[in-house]
């Protein structure tokens, strides 16, 4: 149930267009800016604690000028509702492209997200914002299976929640989506204690994050079941995706293991601060090459362990080896598995490296 | 003609702070946005006459997406004639204030790179800035580079005679002085490389200084000469002063190439043999690699490249034979071994990456 028809007019300026998504706290919809002619992101609150502080998160969220933070366009204000205008990203949140269209993202891929994660949170932290729920549905990327643009979004959101949520934890049911969808990102001092939230909470938020992004799993578990192990503070276990890593795989998943370790430190004091996450990750060496989407055509496990892939987007067949394919489970490539690679020159066939694993 | 009013008075929403700067196309009134709590910059258009080329120039500027270019809030009218348009503030110093420039050459590069890429930006939505100078320019706090007073320009008919200030006309390509004036892409381009020579050495070639630009027929030095470490990058920039626009490179090639010299000194070849990995990091290093009894092969790191030094016995790069001065691609297997070898030959598989740029 919406709020909002397709065709309403909002502050006389935004024409809503499509109703294109909702959080725990607020409805999302594709609007028409028809004094700049340009699609924006309109956003509404859903219920009263939401309202109380939608203001404020829609100032907050402003401060932050940076390419990896959504930026805020407007902020209408009327006597029964308020909205707020972002940025229209073209693409979806970064949790639906992890349950539709990736299992996990391999080494370089999950690299290149972490790096732009890590500048954009710098950015917010610089200005004092704290975004205190950091997790894949607040994070938009486009559509490609780059990931070529990366901006988070929604900020203030959670202290919105934080009524919602501590209601959840106390009676032990899975409240909401906003409860079960923030847990697993949730740094231990912030399940203690609500109000306990430092910019080292959202450190410890990317770090479970880069988890997901490789593994496929969060560090800790699903929903509610995750309050446990999260307090515990025990450190996640190294999962057999990373200690697996082959020869040219190994360094780079090395190193994001040792950046997820750090982030996830139960004290949030040792935790890096987002600077030296920026410093670590300007140094680290991943692959930018454009990708492609394929299907394997051929695999000959017997015979050296390679085959084809085979994609709309070039005329002959990719070859590739066993030792560049990415899977969170281990599982063997299969014949007509989907696939994103990038490619390079080769003799008599092209190469693929990285070879990934996509759903459907 | 309808002009704006004198003293702009914009809606109540935005509370002017008093500052006012004086820009060659209209006011910067700076103002707090209280719905936002954020402070805007305003500017107030000098000319509001022809009202149809004005919305076209806003709608042209609202199609830009570039982090590089200071962002569009809204365009305040009164009826149906724009007035001003609310933009991204951004404090600070532009550009031409020599303090905000990197001292180091790779900040310098990185800089550039990023107006190439705000350019690129601006292109490709089909705009042309006309006045790229630096003083249109500043770095926000998050060392993101950001280019301002764009696409109304060209509504500015006396355009050269309004541009106050000495040294501004430096950056206009040698064609907008032609009558008549037709201004394509590449003159926003060419101002790239007297930005560039202003970056490198904080002063310009007599050449540049000439009105028109390089009309006497005196030799432009090359910034190859001012910055021989990455000369290939310099020639790139060198290009973009090229007299004639159609012999400049486009502002996406000036980013792609620039792009190339931001963390070439940084990347890293990894060899994957079965007892070990082994990598080539080092600029100016090379590796030799030894597969007894087939061959060896030597890959040097040089100018950003990984490539092949010496190759001796039997030696393939993706199964065609190894060549001295060939460059690796950046993911290739290297054969020890002739095929009849079968499967006692070697395989190395090797690859190249390097730190993102992400700004």
């Amino acid at each position: 149930m919406s709020l909002l028809e397709v065709g309403a007019v909002i502050g006389e300026r935004y024409t809503i267009d499509a109703f294109i998504g909702e959080g725990g706290m607020q409805e999302v919809y594709r609007a028409n800016d028809g004094s700049l002619g340009r699609v924006v992101a309109l956003k509404a609150p859903k219920n009263n604690s939401a309202r109380k502080r939608f203001q404020r998160s829609a100032s907050l969220s402003a401060k932050v000028t940076h390419p990896n933070v959504a930026k805020t366009f407007d902020y209408i204000e009327g006597p029964n509702q308020q909205f707020l205008i972002e940025e229209y990203i073209p693409g979806e949140d970064l949790s639906r492209r992890l349950d539709q269209y990736f299992f996990n993202l391999d080494p370089h891929l999950a690299a290149h997200v972490f790096h732009h994660l890590a500048k954009g949170l710098a950015a917010v932290h610089r200005e004092g914002v704290i975004h205190r729920d950091l997790k894949p549905s607040n994070i938009m990327v486009s559509a490609d299976c780059d990931l070529s643009v990366l901006k988070i979004t929604d900020f203030g959101i959670a202290k919105m929640a934080a009524a919602e949520i501590e209601e959840g934890m106390k009676d032990g049911t899975l409240a909401s989506q906003t409860v079960v969808g923030a847990v697993p990102y949730m740094a231990p001092e912030v399940v203690r204690n609500r109000d306990d939230v430092g910019t080292s909470a959202d450190i410890w938020s990317t770090g479970a994050i880069l988890f997901h992004l490789l593994v496929g799993e969060r560090p800790f578990g699903d929903g509610l079941a995750a309050v446990d192990r999260i307090l515990s503070g025990a450190p996640p276990a190294k999962p057999p995706v990373l200690l697996s890593a082959s020869g040219q795989m190994k360094q780079l998943s090395d190193e994001l293991w040792q950046l997820i370790l750090s982030c996830l430190r139960a004290d949030p004091s040792a935790r890096p601060n987002a600077d030296a996450l920026v410093v670590a990750c300007d140094s680290l060496c991943y692959s930018r090459a454009p990708r492609a989407i394929g299907k394997i055509q051929t695999y000959k496990p017997k015979n050296g362990n390679w085959g084809f892939i085979d994609s709309d987007s070039y005329k002959d067949n990719t070859f590739f080896h066993l030792d560049s394919y990415w899977r969170a489970d281990g599982s063997a490539p299969v014949e007509g598995q989907r696939v994103c690679f990038a490619r390079f020159q080769g003799t008599p066939n092209p190469r693929a490296r990285p070879v990934l694993r996509l759903r459907g | 003609m309808p002009k704006s009013a004198v003293a702009f008075s914009p809606p109540a929403r935005y509370k002017p702070t008093g500052e006012i700067l004086k820009g060659g196309q209209g006011d910067v009134h700076i103002c707090n946005d209280g719905s936002l709590e954020r402070a805007v910059a305003i500017k107030v258009f000098h000319d509001v006459s022809d009202v149809t080329a004005l919305m076209k120039e806003i709608e042209g500027r609202a199609k830009i997406s570039s982090k590089h270019v200071a962002e569009l809030y809204e365009c305040l009218y009164v009826g149906s004639t724009p007035l001003a348009l609310v933009i991204e503030y951004v404090p600070g110093e532009s550009l031409v204030d020599v303090s905000t420039h990197p001292a180091d050459l790779a900040g310098k590069i990185l800089l550039l790179y990023q107006i190439a890429c705000g350019i690129a930006d601006i292109h490709a939505a089909g705009v042309i800035h006309r006045d790229i100078k630096p003083a249109n320019m500043k770095v926000d706090g998050a060392g993101i580079l950001k280019i301002f007073d764009l696409g109304i320009s060209n509504l500015d008919a006396s355009a050269a005679s309004t541009v106050g200030g000495a040294g501004t006309y430096i950056y206009r390509a040698p064609e907008i002085y032609n009558v008549p004036t037709v201004v394509t892409p590449a003159a926003d381009v060419y101002a790239i490389g007297v930005i560039a020579w202003y970056l490198f050495t904080q002063k310009f070639p007599s050449a540049l200084a000439e009105i028109p630009p390089q009309s006497s027929g005196k030799a432009l030095p090359s910034l190859q000469s001012v910055v021989p470490e990455l000369a290939p990058a310099m020639r790139v920039l060198d290009q973009t002063l090229h007299v004639n626009p159609h012999d400049r490179p486009a502002a996406a090639t000036v980013r792609d190439l620039l792009g190339r010299y931001i963390t070439h000194d940084r990347r890293r070849g990894v060899f994957a043999h079965h007892t070990g990995v082994y990598e080539l990091v080092k600029m100016g290093n090379s590796t030799r690699i030894d597969i007894k009894p087939y061959g060896t092969l030597r890959v040097a790191y040089t100018d950003g490249r990984f490539v092949v030094r010496e190759v001796t016995g039997s030696v393939f790069v993706n199964n065609a034979p190894a060549v001295v001065d060939e460059e690796l691609p950046d993911s290739c297997v290297l054969t020890f071994g002739p095929p009849e070898a079968g499967w006692r030959r070697v395989f190395v598989p090797f690859d190249v990456s390097q730190p993102g740029i992400v700004l």
